[in-house]
């Protein structure tokens, strides 16, 4: 039930090929006898009906960090992994992740505005995305658009967020899943990073503690995703191990009721979409105590350090 | 001479390997199709969005985190021959089926606000209502889901931590 699905489906066009040419000429065919019979045909449709694609989907790091409120917060250059550590990752997976990192990083400049911090994560975001064998998914006519629009907050937001979905593009084109799940294992920790740190003082942190805490499930998208390709991807299987401990953290949050509400707002009209509201109900949402943030900190502080260190 | 000679393989090929079956690149058909006719000014297109390529007898589940303040449109496409598209967004924890696309006609577009972060499963299968039997059990085509999203307009806070 992952992501192996879509393998499966790939399997799928393979059993209707044959499966089309046999039933492709009803009549006025001389059909070689025995090659598939209606027996099988219906075998193989009710195996095909039986076919489910499941994905399980992250969130962007520039959509990760948006969600926190940085409106009087200062920008802390000290906190991003610096363009010149760029040559120190040399293998697949310090490379990939790094990649993740430093796409956080611009996602992050570029939130705060700043242009030139901004066009020079994208360039390094560029060059390490060549390393990785990412060709061309950050082309030349992005980085243009973004130094062409660098006064634009807007602009920047959008073209950090373009410059990471070109990448996930780029991996779903060349089968590349692996590289998906170390490119979002990069950026997660890397934006976990950086909202452990903007926590000064747990008891006055609501709102970013209450980030942090729904982290799981962009957390549980990205283990499921990355468990299907376990066995088949030796990075993929190290980075599972590597976030083993921030894992066993969030498994340790108090889970709350897990109720949900849906309303409906708005009937569908000629001008907008039917609207539907969906909350959390009068129900507690999942909890981070002070004691399981601070293992949280340090647990991200550790395995970041680590990778930044190549 | 040599033209006709690639024209003549061309054809070959096209006999021998139905157009529907010629590998299709879906990865970014969200970003092409109808799901554009939705796009509005003040939304942002959200990197969960995906398209897929499907056969009308496939279900395909997606398992999106959605960020809590925020109001979603969610817009389904696909080629004609595989409308309607029947969709629900199911809570994966207790597997409540939260909305069933069904109960309004397989609409193709809908706003979802979430107060709060919630994982779902949006389930998505093309009915290919006028399609033949044949067409349905040979045809695979993109299907695309574009979801766009602002933050709500007053930010209310309105989850504290315990």
């Amino acid at each position: 039930m992952n992501m192996k699905s879509k393998y499966l489906h790939s399997g799928k066009l393979l059993l209707l090929i044959p499966l089309v040419l046999a039933t492709g000429c009803k009549s006025g065919c001389n059909r070689a006898p025995g090659k598939i019979d209606e027996q099988e045909a219906s075998e193989i449709v009710q195996r095909i009906e039986a076919m489910k694609q499941v994905y399980h989907l992250c969130p962007s790091p520039a959509e990760m960090l948006s969600v926190i409120d940085f409106g009087d917060m200062n920008f802390n250059a000290d906190l991003l992994d610096p363009v010149s550590n760029a040559d120190r990752y040399l293998d697949t997976k310090s490379t990939t992740l790094a990649l993740g990192i430093y796409a956080t990083d611009l996602a992050y400049c570029a939130i705060f505005g700043r242009h030139e911090e901004t066009l020079n994560y994208l360039e390094v975001v560029r060059s390490v995305s060549e390393k990785a064998r990412l060709t061309g998914a950050i082309d030349d006519e992005l980085v243009q658009h973004a130094r062409d629009n660098v006064a634009n907050l807007d602009s920047l937001f959008l073209m950090s967020n373009e410059a990471f979905i070109n990448m996930l593009f780029f991996c779903e084109r060349n089968d590349r899943p692996g590289t998906i799940v170390l490119l979002s294992a990069g950026s997660f920790i890397e934006s976990l990073y950086l909202a452990v740190n903007l926590v000064d003082d747990y008891d006055n942190a609501g709102y970013l503690l209450q980030h942090l805490t729904d982290q799981k499930y962009a957390l549980e998208n990205l283990m499921v995703f990355a468990e299907s390709l376990k066995g088949e991807d030796e990075n993929v299987s190290a980075v599972i191990e590597d976030l083993g401990p921030i894992v066993r953290i969030y498994e340790g949050l108090e889970a709350g009721s897990g109720a949900v509400t849906i309303r409906t707002q708005t009937e569908a009209t000629s001008e907008q979409p039917k609207k539907l509201v969906i909350g959390g109900g009068e129900s507690s949402p999942p909890t981070l105590s002070a004691k399981q943030f601070e293992e949280l900190r340090q647990e991200t502080i550790r395995l970041r350090t680590r990778l930044v260190e190549g | 001479m040599k033209n006709i000679r690639y024209l003549y393989l061309l054809i070959l090929a096209l006999v021998i390997f139905p157009l529907n079956l010629i590998a299709q690149d879906c990865v970014n058909y969200h970003e092409l199709g109808d799901c554009m006719l939705d796009k509005q000014r003040g939304y942002k297109v959200y990197s969960q969005s995906k398209s897929v390529s499907m056969n009308p007898l496939d279900t395909v589940e997606l398992n999106i985190v959605f960020y809590g303040q925020k109001d979603y449109i969610l817009s389904f496409c696909a080629h004609k021959k595989m409308y309607p598209i029947h969709f629900t967004l199911v809570d994966p924890e207790s597997r409540q089926v939260l909305y069933d696309n069904t109960n309004d006609r397989y609409i193709e577009s809908l706003g979802v606000g979430f107060d709060v972060t919630k994982s779902i499963t949006v389930t998505i299968q093309a009915l290919a209502r006028t399609s033949s039997e044949n067409e349905v059990e040979h045809s695979v085509g993109c299907v695309g889901l574009l979801i766009q999203y602002k933050n709500y307009d007053a930010k209310k806070v309105n989850l504290k931590m315990q």
